[in-house]
């Protein structure tokens, strides 16, 4: 279903700001993405794991209460993909997060979709 | 023959004794005995008598010529034995005549008168004739001869002694004279142990110089030429460099006639000689010194009153003689002083050293350095002052630039809150200024500065990295240029941005190292901060943008009319961008939630008597801030348009804080009184979902609202925290 690339496909949206988790949320769902949690905190990922197989996370940098660097690093450990979504420029990333997928808001629909689905293997 | 000799009157006659009977009287009378008797010598015949056993022999007179009577005072010898004739006689006489007799060789003796002081030569001569033995004896009276010898040997004696004596070298030369009669060699004569002491030369008596000394001048052979052939005296001092000598020199014809033979006197006067020339030379080089000098040398009367310039520089101009120095060239100002150091001086026979001003040629004023030494006389009086004075205005200025250039340093690197060092290479000494001392942590003079000391100061993470730079500066010659960090011993972290450069010696050898630095704490927190600042703007736009977008799409459902609508985002907006001036205000810094609720209701123009506002003082977070400026918005554009302030309507706005789980949360609530709601509104709108969702999502807290039938109430709970920018969370 080419209007559909992430169909399938469970998704955590990490994003403090909730006008924008929702929209996110939103447009994700509207490209056959299930997701699985929104969250302006660093969510349990065990827990969340225990429902089932996540295949990518988007991530904001800022969660307000601290950098999600820790957070990718433990996706990265569990061979979770990831796309960072983010005010900051590029150059925030710390050196072993650089060539992590980056996308830099505001950020349009077909970007944050694209880039999730290449990295969460979703139909091509 | 020889009898016929006797034939004289002073012959021996048989008539006289009997023992002479074979003597005959006719022999006096013959020629020979005419010429004995003649002979210019006094001689005389004896011969032996025959005497009995152990009777002393004795001789007869056969002949005596008259010399030889004169000479003995008796011309009647002739027959008379010599024991008669001289009864005083020696035995030496007996034995001499009977050894010639008997050996019948002749011989020469010296015999002394028997009595008188008188010597003879005798020449005893044997002779022989038919059997016959006599003696001839002559007799010669040397005691004049004698004498004069004797003078001269003593004589001798004393000029050998004195030749020897005298340290002078003495020789006699014979100069010898080539074909031309040029004078080409001389040779050694005579000469006493002075001569070759001082000579060097070895055994020279009986040879040449130029075989002594192959290389001698010729001026030595032709001077001694010279005086062999005039006769004249020379004194001359003259060196001698093939015999590495000076000589002084007298040399003197001997002889009678030219060419003389040279009589050479003289002294090695070589170390006389080398000690003239090196006082000479000190000589010289002492007027050099005083020629080449800036000093001015002087001399001054006892007084200390007059001067006298000697030489030196000229640095009072030209003055002729003594005078007064002190009234004609010390400065005004110092006379007094001048004065009173000489005088000082001079009672305490001390030497006289001052610095003060003069008057210059030039009318100028300089700064002289004078010093001078009392010269005593044997009673310890002072005969005169000798000294030297140097122009040290130069050096004063210098000093004094120098002085002023340190202070100068000193306060600039105070103000300029520099901190300086100067390390040692070569002992490990280290200078630190009052100022690097503070940026070590320490108090000025507290501790003994090494480059331990320094290092230990260093922040682990940079230790390496600085002592790698000081040694790549001291290799390379360039500039060493490092900002690194330095752990106070209170735990304060400072930047110090520091610039060094190492001094060498001529080898190449680093010696010294200079250095200054300043504290960049507060730049590099100005910088990081500003960093942090541009990032969070960026961040903060772009949030916003999205928040907009959403903002707008959110408030689309509600409206029907495109005019309500703009009103309502262009509300929402400017709340927004309340939250952000009020941000951007103080950067950083919490929002007090009083102020923020004022100010709320001041936009919207809530009178001050319809409603009620109280709560503790409570700092929300920019983000907390940003949603609670948000809702109050909200609450009050949803009160005016249908609520209690849209009539006579009441709104108690109240916050308390408490503590929930340890954190610290406030509970606001907005509650409404009014007599009647314009509409009952179902739909949850865009404040609602603000209370209800965005609260809790994004402050992790709760929020209720609630319409009732006297207004609205709402109620919002969440943590404080001081998160919500990266502006806080990074410090």
């Amino acid at each position: 279903m080419p209007d559909q690339p992430l169909s399938g496909r469970r998704i955590i949206i990490l994003e403090d700001d909730y006008y924008q988790a929702h929209d996110c949320q939103e447009m994700l769902e509207h490209a056959g993405a299930k997701v699985v949690a929104i969250s302006a905190t660093i969510p349990d990922l065990d827990a969340l794991l225990a429902q089932g197989p996540i295949h990518a996370v988007l991530i904001d940098i800022n969660l307000g209460h601290g950098l999600s660097f820790d957070f990718a690093r433990e996706l990265k450990a569990r061979a979770i993909p990831f796309v960072f979504l983010t005010g900051y420029d590029a150059a925030m990333l710390p050196d072993d997060l650089t060539g992590s997928a980056y996308l830099s808001k505001p950020a349009d629909c077909g970007r944050i979709v694209n880039a999730l689905a290449s990295h969460a293997g979703g139909t091509r | 023959m020889l009898v016929s000799i006797f034939s004289r009157p002073h012959m021996y006659t048989a008539a006289k004794d009997q023992r002479m009977a074979d003597f005959s009287p006719d022999h006096d009378t013959s020629l020979f005995g005419a010429a004995f008797d003649l002979l210019p010598e006094a001689a005389c015949i004896l011969a032996p008598v025959d005497t009995a056993e152990g009777e002393e022999a004795d001789w007869r007179y056969l002949a005596s010529n008259r010399i030889h009577g004169k000479l003995l005072g008796n011309a009647a010898l002739v027959g008379q034995t010599l024991r008669s004739a001289h009864p005083d006689i020696g035995p030496e006489w007996f034995l001499d005549l009977a050894r010639v007799l008997a050996t019948g060789k002749a011989e020469t003796a010296i015999r002394n008168h028997a009595v008188k002081p008188i010597v003879y030569e005798v020449a005893f001569s044997p002779l022989t004739s038919t059997g016959r033995s006599a003696v001839m004896v002559r007799l010669r009276d040397i005691t004049g001869e004698r004498h004069d010898r004797e003078r001269r040997r003593e004589a001798d004696e004393r000029y050998k002694l004195l030749f020897e004596a005298i340290d002078e070298g003495f020789c006699i030369i014979d100069v010898i004279f080539d074909d031309a009669g040029k004078p080409v060699d001389y040779l050694f004569i005579e000469g006493n142990d002075a001569f070759i002491q001082q000579t060097g030369l070895v055994e020279p008596v009986g040879k040449t110089m130029r075989t002594l000394q192959p290389d001698i001048e010729d001026k030595w052979s032709a001077t001694y030429g010279r005086i062999a052939l005039s006769g004249v005296p020379e004194r001359f001092e003259s060196e001698s460099p093939a015999m590495g000598r000076w000589f002084d020199v007298f040399t003197f014809p001997v002889g009678n006639a030219a060419p003389y033979q040279v009589g050479v006197l003289f002294r090695d006067v070589g170390s006389r000689k080398t000690m003239e020339l090196a006082l000479r030379h000190s000589e010289n080089r002492l007027q050099s010194l005083i020629g080449a000098t800036s000093d001015l040398i002087f001399r001054m009367n006892p007084e200390g009153t007059l001067m006298e310039q000697l030489g030196g520089a000229n640095l009072l101009g030209e003055v002729n003689g003594q005078s007064d120095w002190i009234e004609g060239f010390v400065a005004p100002g110092d006379q007094g002083r001048v004065r009173a150091a000489v005088d000082a001086a001079i009672s305490a026979n001390t030497p006289i050293e001052i610095e003060h001003r003069y008057i210059r040629p030039g009318g100028e004023v300089g700064w002289l350095y004078s010093r001078a030494v009392p010269v005593f006389d044997e009673q310890r009086t002072i005969t005169e002052w000798f000294g030297m004075a140097t122009d040290v205005t130069a050096s004063r200025l210098a000093e004094r630039q120098l002085a002023h250039g340190a202070q100068m340093l000193r306060v600039a690197s105070e103000i300029g809150k520099v901190g300086l060092w100067d390390w040692n290479v070569e002992t490990g000494e280290i200078y630190w200024s009052d100022e690097h001392y503070r940026m070590e942590g320490y108090e000025p003079g507290e501790i003994e500065p090494t480059y331990e000391v320094w290092a230990e100061r260093v922040h682990p993470d940079d230790r390496e990295a600085a002592s790698a730079l000081i040694a790549a500066a001291m290799e390379s010659g360039e500039d060493y240029v490092n900002e690194y960090r330095v752990c106070h011993r209170n735990g304060d972290i400072v930047w110090l941005s520091a610039r060094g450069r190492f001094l060498y010696d001529e080898q190449g050898k680093p010696v010294r190292m200079l250095g200054a630095m300043i504290d960049t704490t507060q730049r590099r927190r100005e910088e990081e901060w500003q960093k942090l600042l541009v990032a969070e703007l960026q961040h903060r736009v772009r949030n916003l943008i999205g928040m907009v977008r959403s903002v707008a799409r959110l408030s689309a459902p509600s409206h029907r009319h495109v005019d309500d609508y703009v009103d309502h985002l262009i509300g929402r907006l400017q709340a927004m961008g309340r939250t952000q001036s009020t941000l951007t205000r103080s950067p950083g810094r919490s929002v007090d939630l009083s102020e923020l609720v004022r100010e709320e209701l001041l936009v919207h123009a809530v009178q001050p008597d319809k409603c009620h506002v109280d709560g503790p003082e409570v700092a929300l977070s920019p983000h907390a801030a940003e949603i609670v400026t948000l809702a109050i918005h909200e609450l009050a554009t949803n009160s005016i348009k249908y609520g209690a302030l849209g009539d006579t309507g009441y709104i108690r706005i109240v916050w308390s804080n408490e503590t929930r789980d340890g954190k610290p949360w406030v509970s606001l609530r907005w509650q409404e009184t009014t007599q009647r709601r314009k509409t009952k509104q179902t739909r949850k709108g865009f404040g609602r979902k603000l209370i209800e969702e965005r609260v809790p999502y994004e402050l992790q807290g709760t929020g209720r609202f609630a319409l009732h039938d006297t207004g609205v109430l709402a109620e919002l709970e969440f943590p404080l925290s001081d998160a919500g920018s990266i502006l806080d969370t990074r410090s």
